[in-house]
């Protein structure tokens, strides 16, 4: 059964595209298609906010970028990650996994408690 | 990438992007139609997916973070080529501020740098300048020094201070001199970094100061070079430990000051005073118990001590000593005076500064007066535009922010051009400043005057630009004025005539200061012409040697000698010698006099002084042979002594054969005071050689003349009547007075040279009071001219209708004008108040005028109605001009 497609919270689209382009250089084209898989079809990303959150991370030094040729033979822009970016998917990964376990455990323990 | 690349590379950015987004719209394209939708629906789904590409697009131009730039650049951009357009208005504006700010920023300059900046001693502000004055002179008793010294608790150090100018032997030039007698590094806090500072033990044995009459003293002494004359001197060591003589006597240099000392001076009565300048010599000198005269003496307060807590324990000290002298008991006691060192040197031109800096503020005001006159007039001429704008849905924000670019391009040109004219007038006035003022050398463009100056006027111009503009309706605005009907601007109208009202005042009142600064620069320049009809040299004649003086009959003899040789040179038609010698109370037997009777100078002069120096016999006869030895012995008063001993003024003849009293012991009489008796009265002798000499000073002091056979003295002031140029006949004077034998020749000038020398900080003040009054009426002259020229433009459709109803073209011309005088007429009103109050102000500067001088009142009103109506006329002569049927239909 498929999951019902639920919108991104606040500032995770950030951490999403870190993850993919953390596989390897990567065009945003593609990112979007490997969230979508990723997540088998959970996550609706609206494509273009993708872009202004490519630029963010390029602009905070977490990606680089380059043009090259891409698997059709066309030009595009491939982000590849840095080092700082590395160092800032961990800490948003670790950030995200503590923060779901704790919202985890705090629903669990409330359906315990109920009648 | 940084924000600066980003910044830079902002057309790179933008195309990448676009190929950015277009790769992934169609990538999605591709893959849609592989999966087997039509091209299409392929294309529809994608767009669909995407979001809006061109919000898209701005949500990544926000990322950046440099769009705010952008849009600022674009606006100023916009604002230059609007000015641009506009150049009349914008070149006004810009001249305006720029002469506006530049010049205040220039006056501050000086007042920081001459009033306020402290100066580059160790806690500058613990050093107070002490002194006895008798009226004008300054004096010190060596006495109360000695038991302030014992025991003042309330001053760390005490030194006295006695400034000269002198000629060093062996060079030409003069150096500023000052005799202390305490360590320059316990004084100032600065130590020499070269040789070492004075030791106590170098006061003990040290000469008396030179050119003091206190008799002989050691031989040699000790002195410490400033930097400045130390290098002038080759700067090398060797100079250490050889003697520089000053006046015949030999100092060992000791020590050199670092670069960064300085000691400026004011101007002063003590000994032989010169141009306003740096101390670049101290000698170690010691002031004896007994002595009583010209000088001052500095001192360092002692820490958390005030200056009056100070004043009252030096006061009580100095009570005690003169308790114990009876000699001092009968004499008025002088009043002691502590102020701190920097009040002190600039006090002579704190007030002239000053008034300069409010006459500069002035210019400030109508500058922005005037730029906000133009804003106001420019905003008229745009409002229908602004209004359909606004009619148009264009956002008040939107109009706001290009107005407040215009006001940021025209205070960014204006502030740019101001520095560069500050800076140019800094460069002048060190160059030509008036020798007056001290520390002048010192003066630099200050960044945060000129900032604050063009700041002010940034501000200036957004409250008259900006506040207006938010009045202006929008749809109805542009119905009404479509209509001609004009209402919502006649407040608008009335605001900038009071702009120009308020210009015309403050300009007024400016002129009519230098109106009355000009007339009294014309009255001492007559004076001075007047005092020197005649050529005739001045210079000086000095003992070589003052550690011996000779037997007065001695000096006598010499002086005739001398005096004879001098008249028998070809050229020289009358030579005498004078000497001041004393400050003493003027009085008049058988007179009331004031309760404090003012202090005369009291001149020895030989017998041809009168035709020497040019001074008129105004009652009585000048000294002939008999009166050599006469009995009681004969004085002549001046002028001033009649107007100031005898209360509201004497006739000169009044006086004549009344007596006097002196303070001589004549060898005849045996009394301390020696009956006197007057014999003539004369016009007053000034010849600019010391501060109380010169033509313009309004508290100058009475004089008293009396033969050099009562007190004869060494040498003394040359006066030469020549027939020739004075000038050249320097070198004969000085050879036949060197030939002589133990005199020597000082300095040698024209007397008209050092005349117009006394009174070249009148002529500078005066000068730049009338540059600034100057560039005000220009500036007020196009602030009127502008006024009427957009009150003209804005009355076409009146002016038309009424020439259609048949008005003469010679009445319309009436009609402008007359709105022209209306606006004079109030500022002129208005400029009468500002100029009385203001020279009423400066009342204290003037000489020889009153306040309320009607021919410079006159004078700068009549100038100023003249320009300025000139300046109407053009605006006037065009709506003349107009022909009714084109000024209709332009509307």
């Amino acid at each position: 059964m498929a999951l019902p497609k639920s919108d991104l919270p606040q500032g995770t689209l950030d951490m999403l595209a870190l993850r993919v382009v953390a596989l390897g250089p990567i065009h945003g084209y593609a990112i979007a298609q490997r969230i979508r898989q990723l997540s088998s079809e959970a996550l609706q990303v609206m494509q273009g906010s993708l872009y202004p959150a490519l630029h963010r991370l390029e602009n905070k030094g977490f990606l680089v970028s380059e043009w090259r040729e891409s698997e059709t033979g066309r030009e595009a822009k491939f982000y590849r990650l840095t080092s700082r970016g590395r160092a800032r998917l961990r800490q948003e990964t670790a950030n995200w996994k503590h923060l779901s376990e704790a919202i985890a455990l705090f629903l669990r323990a409330a359906e315990g408690e109920a009648p | 990438m940084s924000w600066w690349s980003r910044l830079l590379s902002g057309e790179r950015l933008e195309k990448e992007l676009d190929a950015e987004l277009r790769f992934h719209l169609e990538r999605q394209v591709e893959d849609s139609i592989r999966a087997g939708i039509p091209e299409q629906e392929a294309r529809r789904l994608a767009w669909n997916q995407f979001g809006g590409i061109e919000q898209v697009k701005e949500d990544c131009r926000d990322v950046r973070g440099t769009r705010w730039v952008d849009e600022t650049l674009r606006d100023l951009g916009l604002a230059s080529r609007v000015l641009a357009r506009d150049w009349p208005f914008a070149a006004a504006a810009i001249a305006t501020l720029a002469l506006a700010i530049g010049l205040n920023a220039a006056t501050f300059s000086v007042v920081e740098a001459v009033l306020v900046r402290p100066l580059p001693f160790r806690n500058p502000e613990a050093l107070v300048w002490i002194s006895e004055r008798n009226d004008d002179l300054e004096t010190i008793s060596g006495a109360h020094l000695e038991s302030w010294r014992q025991g003042a608790e309330s001053l760390e150090v005490l030194s006295p201070i006695l400034t000269g100018d002198a000629t060093l032997e062996g060079s030409s030039s003069q150096v500023r001199f000052a005799c202390v007698s305490a360590q320059l590094t316990r004084l100032f806090g600065v130590a020499p970094p070269i040789g070492r500072d004075f030791s106590d033990s170098d006061f003990h044995d040290a000469p008396v100061a030179p050119g003091l009459r206190a008799g002989a003293g050691p031989a040699s002494g000790v002195a410490v070079l400033s930097d400045r004359l130390f290098r002038s001197l080759g700067g090398s060591g060797d100079l250490l430990g050889r003697p520089v003589a000053i006046h015949g006597v030999p100092y060992d240099v000791v020590g050199v000051l670092p670069a960064s000392f300085s000691l400026p001076t004011a101007p002063s009565l003590q000994l032989g005073v010169g141009p306003q300048a740096e101390v670049d010599l101290f000698l170690g000198i010691s002031v004896h118990r007994s002595y009583r005269g010209p000088g001052a003496i500095l001192g360092r307060l002692a820490p958390d001590v005030s200056i009056s807590a100070a004043t009252s324990e030096l006061r009580i000290l100095a009570r005690n000593v003169d308790s114990q002298d009876a000699r001092t008991t009968s004499q008025p006691a002088p009043e002691l005076r502590v102020m701190p060192l920097q009040e002190r040197i600039v006090a002579q031109v704190r007030r002239t500064i000053l008034i300069l800096w409010a006459c500069v503020g002035l210019v400030l005001l109508i500058g922005c007066a005037n730029v906000g006159g133009l804003l106001l007039a420019r905003l008229v001429a745009r409002r229908h535009e602004m209004s359909v704008r606004l009619a148009l849905g264009a956002g008040r924000w939107r109009l706001t922010r290009q107005l407040l670019a215009e006001n940021a391009v025209l205070t960014l040109a204006s502030g740019v051009s101001a520095l560069a004219l500050a800076w140019a007038c800094v460069a002048l006035l060190r160059q030509v400043g008036p020798v007056d003022v001290p520390r002048l050398r010192e003066v630099a463009v200050s960044p945060g005057v000129l900032l604050a100056c063009t700041t002010a006027c940034g501000l200036t111009m957004l409250l008259l630009s900006i506040v207006p503009m938010l009045r202006i309706g929008g749809a109805s605005t542009v119905v009404a004025s479509d209509r001609g009907v004009v209402t919502g601007s006649s407040n608008l109208r009335r605001w900038h005539g009071a702009v120009v009202v308020g210009q015309l005042a403050l300009t007024l009142t400016l002129l009519s200061g230098a109106g009355l600064m000009l007339r009294s620069l014309m009255h001492v320049q007559a004076e001075g012409a007047a005092l020197a009809p005649e050529r005739v040299l001045t210079a000086r004649v000095r003992a070589q040697d003052l550690r011996t003086p000779s037997p007065p009959q001695d000096r006598l003899l010499r002086n005739g000698r001398l005096l004879e040789q001098l008249e028998a040179l070809p050229g020289v038609r009358r030579a005498a010698l004078w000497t001041v010698t004393f400050g003493y109370p003027g009085r008049v037997e058988s007179l009331p006099g004031p309760p404090e009777p003012p202090v005369a100078m009291w001149f020895n002069v030989s017998p041809g002084f009168h035709e020497a120096s040019g001074v008129r016999l105004l009652a009585g006869r000048w000294f002939n042979d008999a009166d050599r030895d006469a009995q009681p012995p004969v004085v002549l008063v001046s002028k001033r002594f009649a107007e100031m001993v005898v209360p509201g003024g004497a006739r000169p003849d009044a006086l004549v054969g009344r007596r006097t009293l002196g303070p001589f012991s004549p060898p005849q009489s045996d009394g301390r005071e020696g009956p006197l008796s007057i014999i003539g009265v004369v016009s007053d002798y000034r010849s600019g050689q010391y501060g109380i000499l010169q033509p313009d000073d309004p508290q100058a002091l009475p004089q008293v003349f009396y033969l050099d056979t009562l007190r004869p003295v060494e040498g003394g002031d040359l006066l030469l009547r020549t027939a020739a140029h004075p000038g050249s006949l320097v070198p004969s004077v000085r050879r036949a007075v060197e030939e002589r034998g133990g005199l020597r020749l000082i300095g040698g000038a024209d007397l008209d040279d050092q005349l117009s020398r006394a009174i070249a900080p009148r002529r500078f003040h005066t000068n730049v009071t009338v540059t600034f009054g100057l560039v005000a009426l220009l500036v007020a002259v196009a602030g009127i001219s502008g006024v009427l020229r957009y009150s003209v433009a804005q009355r076409r459709r009146e002016i038309g209708v009424r020439m259609v109803l048949g008005a003469r073209p010679a009445d319309i011309r009436n009609m402008v004008i007359s709105q022209a005088g209306r606006l004079l007429a109030a500022g002129v009103a208005g400029g009468l108040v500002g100029a009385l109050v203001l020279s009423r102000s400066v009342g204290a500067g003037l000489y020889g005028v009153g306040a309320t001088d009607p021919a410079a009142h006159v004078g700068a009103t009549s100038l100023l109605v003249g320009i300025a109506l000139c300046a109407a006329y053009l605006p006037a002569r065009h709506a003349m001009l107009t022909s009714p049927s084109q000024s209709l239909r332009r509307n």
